[in-house]
């Protein structure tokens, strides 16, 4: 049981996105043609589907040996998670900005000296790059917790200590 | 518990409260319980990026809440 194999494939796929995103700045975009624009969109979607299956795949990879191998599969989901959150901690100093341009640029569009429909195009694809952008960070997220999920299940013991009463609880947890 | 023990003592005292609000009522203002996508577990809100993951379990005495982990759940989408 091991780093899971697919994660270097997810490196590259970060790597990717973040080269896409950079390669037309968003801040020049206002004067950048409608297909230019369209296109970096597109090229950011479908790296969005490639990473969908890519963390599927990185889950079932770390998945069923650790259920194989109960508790003792918890120090492998921690170093998974611990790179997962590292990557999307990354990506996000990365995408966050964009994603705050793109969605000023799109908020400011109407107001520019552009034919209505050269606006609303923009206006539209502006759009698509943010939402693609956040989707992949989520996606990330939602990867780590999902190995979280896992641990859990993995470290949840039936003896777990039991309460009935709030107070009883939060007399617990301040002892912790 | 060592995932508790180990939180800095500011999402420490969020997440006890947030956990005392479940015990108390799931479905209190603010504490967003929700199911969490392709696992049996739910989340709860202890502030804005952090989360604590919750399983619903049942036995003989009916349904109750096993507090299973906590950490950053960052909201890309303003």
């Amino acid at each position: 049981m091991g780093f899971p194999a697919q994660m270097s494939a997810l490196s590259e796929l970060e790597h990717e996105v973040v080269e896409v995103a950079r390669a037309a700045p968003l801040e020049r975009e206002e004067q950048a043609p409608i297909e230019v624009l369209a296109e970096k969109a597109k090229a950011i979607e479908q790296l969005l589907a490639k990473i969908k299956p890519t963390l599927a795949s990185i889950f079932a990879e770390v998945a069923e040996p650790a259920k194989a191998v109960g508790i003792m599969g918890v120090p492998l989901i921690d170093e998974v998670i611990e790179h997962l959150a590292a990557r999307e901690s990354a990506l996000a100093k990365q995408l966050v900005p964009m994603i705050e341009v793109a969605q000023t640029l799109r908020s400011t569009m109407f107001g520019r000296n552009l034919r209505r429909e050269e606006k609303t195009r923009h206006v539209l694809v502006l759009e698509r790059q943010a939402k693609a952008m956040t989707a992949i960070l989520e996606l990330f997220r939602d990867g780590r917790w999902r190995m979280m999920a896992l641990r859990a299940e993995l470290e949840l013991a039936d003896d777990s200590p039991a309460f009935s009463d709030p107070k009883e609880l939060e007399a617990y947890l301040d002892k912790l | 518990m060592r995932l508790y023990r180990g939180l800095d003592p500011g999402i420490k005292a969020q997440v006890k409260s947030a956990v005392i609000k479940l015990s108390k009522d799931p479905n209190t203002k603010g504490l967003r319980f929700k199911p969490l996508e392709g696992s049996p577990y739910w989340s709860i809100r202890a502030n804005d990026n952090f989360r604590v993951l919750v399983l619903i379990r049942e036995d003989v005495g009916g349904s109750y809440y096993l507090v299973a982990d906590a950490g950053n759940h960052d909201i890309y989408d303003h």
